[in-house]
């Protein structure tokens, strides 16, 4: 497929609140979810997106712009290694968002699957726990306070693993 | 979930225990460990004089896990996994745990029943049902108890003791093929993960009517469960070729004799 011929079409992105975000065809393969749609033609002119709102939304087409402007690795073997570093520091500087949008671009990623952004985010999230202690992993990610250990079992806990608070 | 926790490192997992309910049976669930064990790169167990336990992996160490009042014994092992034994000696409370997949599995002990039962000299086994369940099975003391864990349960369940079993004492199990085998006292048995129960092996007799010492030392060779044998003239080490009933292990192959 060349990209010339089918950046000419256009998919319309709706956001559920109601915000329009016009796209080019190629960077909405990004999303295997859209693409299924659109090989099995449900894709009509304008696709709802009812569990998405327009700030994650246009985060995630900007992800997907970048993405599907860089050459791809099954394309070329020899792919220029700068445009592999351009796709790096972009993504690292894509993911320097605050914890609720990283959360919120995970949960519409894994609604479009878009492998390479649930990667991302992912990793990114383990970043941010990673080294920290319970208290704090749980303000990060405001763990559900119904749902902690009793004291006892968290003490418990604890001192079985105290080789890994140190 | 499983996907982001799954990209952390050994220790943050264990910190991931304490967090809240659902990470705590996320983290103790096979599926989980299986993903986990997918994305850890190979590396290399260090031992290190009973309270040192490290890995290494392409150029750089980490350390796991070091003691100054514990002893740790790694004990059986399988598909990258090892299931270490704990013994934590603090003046009033002795306990013991297993490091699966580097998740400490609790056991508390009081001193007495840990003496009384063998838990340090027992004999251990560890490895994958063919329903994906993490087990672990000890075989302790004199008295000859066993037990059988199941990753993400929380207590050890005992299981009958078959006749032909004997004193176990640090004989550790080799996982093969959804089985753990034994070789104590000539004898080799095998336990099912699934159906969690025993089998005995007979061994075929040589020709010229010398005994075969076994040796126990268990091993996977080329696919095949193999064994190291002795008479008093030679040294063989013998491959299991087909396995399941006791007419089948008949087919045992002398591959390779060494004179002594």
């Amino acid at each position: 497929m060349s990209t010339s011929s089918s950046s000419s079409k256009k998919i319309v992105l709706k956001s559920a609140d109601n915000e329009t975000f016009e796209i080019d065809e190629i960077v909405a393969l990004e999303s295997q979810a859209i693409k299924n749609m659109i090989e099995d033609e449900c894709a009509d002119n304008v696709i709802p997106l009812g569990n998405i709102d327009s700030k994650t939304l246009s985060k995630i087409i900007e992800y997907c712009k970048k993405h599907a402007e860089s050459p791809k690795k099954d394309d070329n073997a020899d792919i220029d290694e700068k445009a592999v570093e351009d796709l790096k520091s972009f993504d690292a500087e894509f993911a320097k968002v605050d914890m609720p949008l990283i959360q919120d671009i995970l949960m519409a990623a894994n609604f479009l699957n878009i492998d390479n952004l649930i990667g991302l985010m992912c990793r990114t999230i383990a970043d941010r726990i990673k080294g920290k202690t319970p208290e704090e992993i749980r303000k990060i990610l405001n763990i559900n306070k119904n749902d902690l250990l009793s004291p006892e079992q968290e003490a418990k806990a604890r001192e079985e693993n105290s080789w890994a608070f140190d | 979930m499983c996907d982001i926790l799954s990209r952390l490192p050994v220790k943050s997992i264990i910190t991931c225990k304490c967090i809240c309910k659902k990470w705590k049976n996320l983290v103790l669930d096979s599926y989980f460990v299986n993903l986990h064990m997918s994305r850890s790169p190979e590396c290399l167990l260090i031992y290190q004089s009973n309270n040192l336990l490290g890995s290494y992996s392409s150029g750089s160490s980490v350390l796991l896990m070091r003691s100054s009042n514990a002893v740790i014994l790694p004990t059986a092992s399988s598909n990258g996994m090892t299931c270490c034994f704990l013994l934590y000696l603090s003046s009033c409370l002795y306990h013991t745990g297993f490091l699966f997949a580097y998740l400490i599995v609790p056991h508390r002990l009081i001193p007495q029943r840990f003496y009384h039962e063998g838990l340090y000299h027992g004999g251990y086994g560890f490895g994958v049902s063919v329903k994906g369940e993490h087990k672990v099975i000890r075989i302790l003391g004199e008295s000859l108890k066993i037990e059988v864990y199941t990753l993400g349960t929380d207590q050890w369940r005992s299981l009958d003791v078959p006749k032909y079993l004997k004193n176990m004492e640090l004989y550790h199990g080799t996982f093969f093929e959804d089985q753990v085998y034994w070789i104590v006292n000539d004898q080799l048995f095998s336990f099912d993960l699934d159906s969690e129960t025993f089998k005995l092996f007979p061994f075929p007799s040589l020709p010229s009517g010398e005994t075969l010492i076994l040796l126990t030392d268990l091993g996977i060779l080329n696919g095949c469960l193999s064994v190291l044998s002795r008479t008093p003239y030679e040294l063989g080490i013998w491959v299991m070729k087909d396995h399941g009933t006791a007419r089948q292990i008949r087919k045992f192959d002398n591959s390779i004799t060494l004179g002594l």
